[in-house]
């Protein structure tokens, strides 16, 4: 019976059987929640960091499923081991310095990078028991710690001593802050749902799972989270053609791979972040008794939105910056507003009512919102004439195709 | 001393250093950065105080947005990496020692007063309380709701103005 | 309260330690050859000219005052989402007005093209 209780909530027995411990060896109170925390987060974040090598094996096998290739294969039954092997060859790669690099910066942008990715998991609830920290303002910091997010990429930019870095750096820096507006203004309509900023108490309130009542700002906060986390259609900031390879081109060696292993778990740790928030998070059937069942659900639902964003990376073509700039300011946001208004109105008005009868008429609120929105830019689009890149007639690139010209002009 | 009291003065210390780096060094972006160290200590100093709200808000707008909008400025400066300007000029010996002696009497003077205690004081809300409670009185009519509206103006007052002045004003053609 | 910011940190602290310990080893570990070529700045391999850190446009500086404006409007409005329930109509119809009055700001900065990427 110890055992089963046990493995119902295994972290939590661990925690208990450590502080067990501790007062055993005679450590004052404090100091045991000190070790405990610390234990708590060194785990979890090189759990963390460690969980990027499978992501990055998924992602890259997934991808490669979309289009048509086989993706790695070699290492390791399906290619399992590819990451690892990658890894031991980042580690043991030559760190290449460029000349005249602003040193600290160009050195505390990798970690800075990290940090903010990592960040994030210590106010995420795993289970009704788990939870690294149920801050009263955890939306708050999310959004803050998105803003360290971007002083890692314009320390990176600037501190390359790169026209390209920088310029990137910049390009993803305001993307960056162009796509929290609209994210931050949803974030307001589902506090406005659950009464709590701290993400344990949101997700405890989701009897029903806020994606029902608001599909549309599920909808807006995953392709803002996209945008934000600067993937594919959003990667312009890395945009190769232009830009070479964005604010990290100057970056080799470990660094560069810091980079990408923040690239990877921040797409993963924003998926965690909108199934906690709009998905219910831990909560599912006989989660409360056996909290181990919470990290089950928090998992498959986090990786059912990774996936699409890993399909949509696979599948769209990159969008212009002056689209991405239009997509954030002149539809998302406005929108988002709308919702936020109407949904503060609605939900005194119907204060009280029954919980389904709720749902519905935020559904049809939510649907009509978007069908208004998407009619208003259709028909803005349709008014204004198509933007004329180049103010200048360029000759057209005429290619002459000798087999055809030969038959025809013979 | 509590662990509290030596996290805080040594978060005030860095924050204070970081100060001083900020308004002493030549290399305007590396300023910047230290702004930046320096907006953090203050937010953690917001977090020692219980202050959970004014801590995220301060990395939100200050870290967030204010320096990244700092450094956006910096970059439309010329020159961005000359140092030659001097910064002290001849006096600054006399000065410091001026700002040390008022520095000396004036902590005396404020330590040994009753006015300005500096224990912790048990907060009436808790947690998600307070903010309930800063919410209530920030609508509330017979509260602060006046100087909430007035906020928004100003925050519109700052948005036109702003773009009044950053726009061309030749039908806002900015090329 | 104070237990939860502790954790953040010390999750801060051993956030930022654990990617510089793994820089520090991967450095110790790595070969050090530079050489002249090698470590010149990269720029599709033409030699670069005028310092880097250079004038930029104002267009980024727009994006980031209206950011911040916007910023500062949530910020405002996250206690009036938190105390929600115990609030009556009239003050939801405050944090509207409250709202209304920045779209029209917004309106402005939109009629005025700033939100037009150029």
């Amino acid at each position: 019976m110890k055992i089963l209780e046990f493995l119902s909530d295994p972290i939590i027995g661990i925690e208990n059987w450590i502080v067990q411990l501790l007062e055993n060896w005679g450590v004052a109170p404090e100091w045991q929640t000190f070790i405990v925390y610390l234990i708590g987060a060194a785990i979890l974040g090189t759990g963390a960091l460690l969980f990027t090598l499978i992501l990055i094996w998924a992602e890259r096998k997934i991808i490669g499923r979309l289009q048509d290739r086989l993706g790695p294969n070699r290492v390791g039954p399906w290619g399992i081991f590819q990451p690892v092997a990658d890894m031991l060859k980042i580690f043991i790669k030559e760190h290449i310095i460029p000349d005249e690099v602003d040193p600290i910066p160009y050195h505390l942008a990798p970690i800075i990078s990290v940090a903010s990715v990592l960040l994030l998991w210590s106010v995420v609830p795993f289970s009704d028991s788990v939870r690294g920290s149920n801050l009263n303002v955890a939306l708050l910091f999310i959004l803050g710690v998105g803003g360290l997010g971007e002083l890692g990429v314009i320390l990176a930019g600037w501190g390359s001593n790169n026209k390209y870095s920088m310029l990137a750096a910049f390009r993803a820096s305001a993307q960056m802050i162009s796509y929290e507006v609209p994210m931050a203004i949803v974030l307001l309509t589902s506090v406005i749902l659950s009464g709590s900023m701290a993400l344990g108490d949101i997700v405890k309130s989701q009897n029903i799972a806020y994606i029902f009542f608001l599909p549309l700002g599920a909808f807006i906060f995953f392709i803002a989270s996209i945008a934000e986390n600067g993937r594919a259609p959003f990667d312009l900031a890395e945009a190769e053609s232009e830009l070479v390879a964005g604010f990290n081109v100057e970056y080799s060696g470990l660094k560069f791979g810091m980079f990408y292993v923040a690239d990877f778990l921040r797409a993963f740790t924003s998926a965690v972040i909108f199934s906690s928030i709009f998905l219910g998070g831990w909560r599912g059937p006989g989660a409360e008794q056996i909290p181990i069942l919470g990290f089950v659900y928090l998992l498959i639902k986090s990786v059912i939105v990774w996936f699409l964003g890993v399909w949509i990376r696979g599948s769209l073509p990159r969008f212009r910056v002056d689209q991405m700039m239009a997509i954030t300011w002149k539809f998302l946001t406005p929108l988002a507003l709308a919702l936020f208004i109407v949904v503060a109105f609605v939900t005194k008005l119907i204060e009280g009512t029954n919980q389904w009868l709720q749902v519905l008429i935020f559904l049809v609120i939510n649907v009509a919102l978007y069908v208004v929105g998407f009619a208003i830019v259709r028909k803005c689009e349709k008014e204004k004439e198509r933007k004329v890149v180049s103010t200048k007639k360029r000759a057209l690139a005429q290619p002459t195709n000798p087999f055809t010209q030969s038959e025809t002009g013979g | 001393m509590t662990p509290l009291q030596i996290v805080f003065i040594l978060v005030s210390l860095v924050t204070i250093l970081s100060a001083i780096f900020v308004v002493s060094l030549r290399k305007i972006f590396h300023a910047a950065l230290w702004l930046i160290v320096t907006l953090m200590g203050v937010a953690i100093i917001f977090a020692l105080l219980e202050a959970s709200f004014f801590a995220a808000v301060q990395i939100l707008v200050y870290i967030g947005a204010i320096a990244i909008i700092l450094i956006f400025a910096i970059m439309l400066t010329r020159n961005i990496m000359s140092d030659d300007e001097i910064q002290i000029n001849r006096s600054w010996g006399i000065v410091m020692l001026l700002v040390l002696i008022f520095a000396v009497i004036f902590i005396s003077q404020l330590s040994s007063s009753a006015v300005i205690s500096t224990t912790l004081v048990p907060l009436e809300f808790q947690g998600q309380e307070s903010i309930i409670a800063f919410g209530e009185g920030l609508l509330d009519p017979a509260g602060y709701a006046l100087p909430f509206e007035l906020a928004s103006l100003l925050l519109l007052g700052a948005l036109v103005g702003g773009v009044y002045i950053a726009m061309d004003k030749k039908g806002g053609e900015n090329k | 309260m104070l237990n939860q910011w502790l954790y953040i940190g010390i999750f801060f602290i051993i956030a930022m330690f654990l990617p510089a310990v793994a820089i520090f080893l991967a450095r110790l570990l790595s070969p050090k050859k530079p050489t002249k070529i090698k470590n010149s700045v990269y720029e599709c391999g033409m030699e670069t000219f005028d310092p880097t850190w250079i004038q930029f446009k104002i267009q980024y500086y727009l994006y980031g005052l209206i950011f911040l404006i916007f910023d500062v409007e949530i910020v405002f409005l996250f206690p009036f989402a938190v105390a929600y329930g115990n609030l009556a109509l009239f003050a939801v119809v405050e944090a509207i007005i409250f709202i209304l009055i920045l779209l029209g700001g917004y309106l402005y900065v939109w009629r005025k093209d700033a939100l037009t990427w150029q």
